[in-house]
């Protein structure tokens, strides 16, 4: 084995190593310990590895490493997955805010449908309540 | 698109079943753009743009206009019902309910434009079918 391929397998064992979601049953959406530069350079360790792959002649070699490529890719792929579900929930609870500190009282109207629906005299297009095993109070 | 451009074209689009929008852009440590739909007495629809989606979001109610005792009841219409609402699920910011739908940032404009319209029409039935939980 090739001192580049080795060292490029042990980055990669360490970076699942520090990201584990599918064995930790706790996790929660907390900001991640990870930063944008060490994803920046396990994306570079499997650029390499990618290339490294293509050179090996030795097939059981070049499938184990490839296996632990695609491992990689996983603890990647659920990292920025969770990236995201972390910036969704910032992002939105922001949207309230924003409208409060806009509007000021005015905010408590935009922010209650029910508030808009009293003088509403739309008709609705469906009756949800006949999807619903919840019973009305008149029937 | 950022919301500029969905500005642009929201503001210049009428729908088959002739309804038009009026945009405002709102300013903050966010960007959030709020929707109105001309000839439809609905609701704002606030939408807003993260790395990866397209958030539009209606705001219903808050846990303080809920009755307390048909919270559970309500709850349990909510999750009834959802999967049966087009393109739109229910969720909860902070102590509010809301209707949103989530779109790709790659979306073309003429799919938000479908979800704005949708969320309305969802929105309506929501508040017609909940009206009596609410105080």
């Amino acid at each position: 084995m090739s001192k580049k391929r080795q060292q490029l397998e042990q980055q990669m064992m360490a970076f699942c190593h520090q990201f584990r979601p599918f064995d930790n049953r706790h996790t929660k959406l907390t900001p991640l310990n990870i930063s944008g530069k060490q994803l920046d350079e396990i994306k570079v360790v499997l650029k390499e590895a990618g290339e490294v792959a293509l050179q090996t002649d030795y097939q059981v070699e070049t499938a184990n490493f490839n296996k632990l490529m695609e491992q990689t890719e996983r603890c990647l792929k659920a990292v920025k997955r969770q990236q995201m579900m972390l910036e969704t929930t910032e992002n939105i609870n922001k949207v309230t805010d924003v409208i409060i500190n806009n509007y000021g009282n005015e905010a408590s109207r935009l922010l209650s449908a029910k508030r808009t629906y009293a003088q509403s005299k739309q008709k609705p297009t469906t009756d949800l309540f006949s999807l619903s095993s919840v019973k009305r109070d008149n029937d | 698109m950022n919301t500029t451009d969905l500005i642009n074209h929201l503001s210049h689009h009428r729908t088959p079943e002739g309804y038009t929008f009026d945009c405002q852009h709102i300013k903050g440590e966010v960007n959030v753009l709020q929707v109105e739909m001309n000839g439809f007495e609905g609701f704002p629809v606030f939408i807003t743009c993260t790395e990866h989606q397209i958030i539009c979001v209606v705001y219903l109610w808050s846990e303080t206009e809920i009755v307390a005792d048909l919270r559970t009841d309500m709850l349990e219409m909510m999750l009834d019902t959802n999967i049966a609402i087009p393109l739109s699920s229910y969720a909860r910011v902070g102590e509010r309910y809301v209707l949103f739908g989530a779109l790709s940032i790659s979306s073309e404009p003429d799919r938000i434009i479908e979800e704005v319209v949708t969320l309305n029409e969802n929105a309506l039935d929501v508040m017609f079918a909940m009206d009596e939980f609410l105080r």
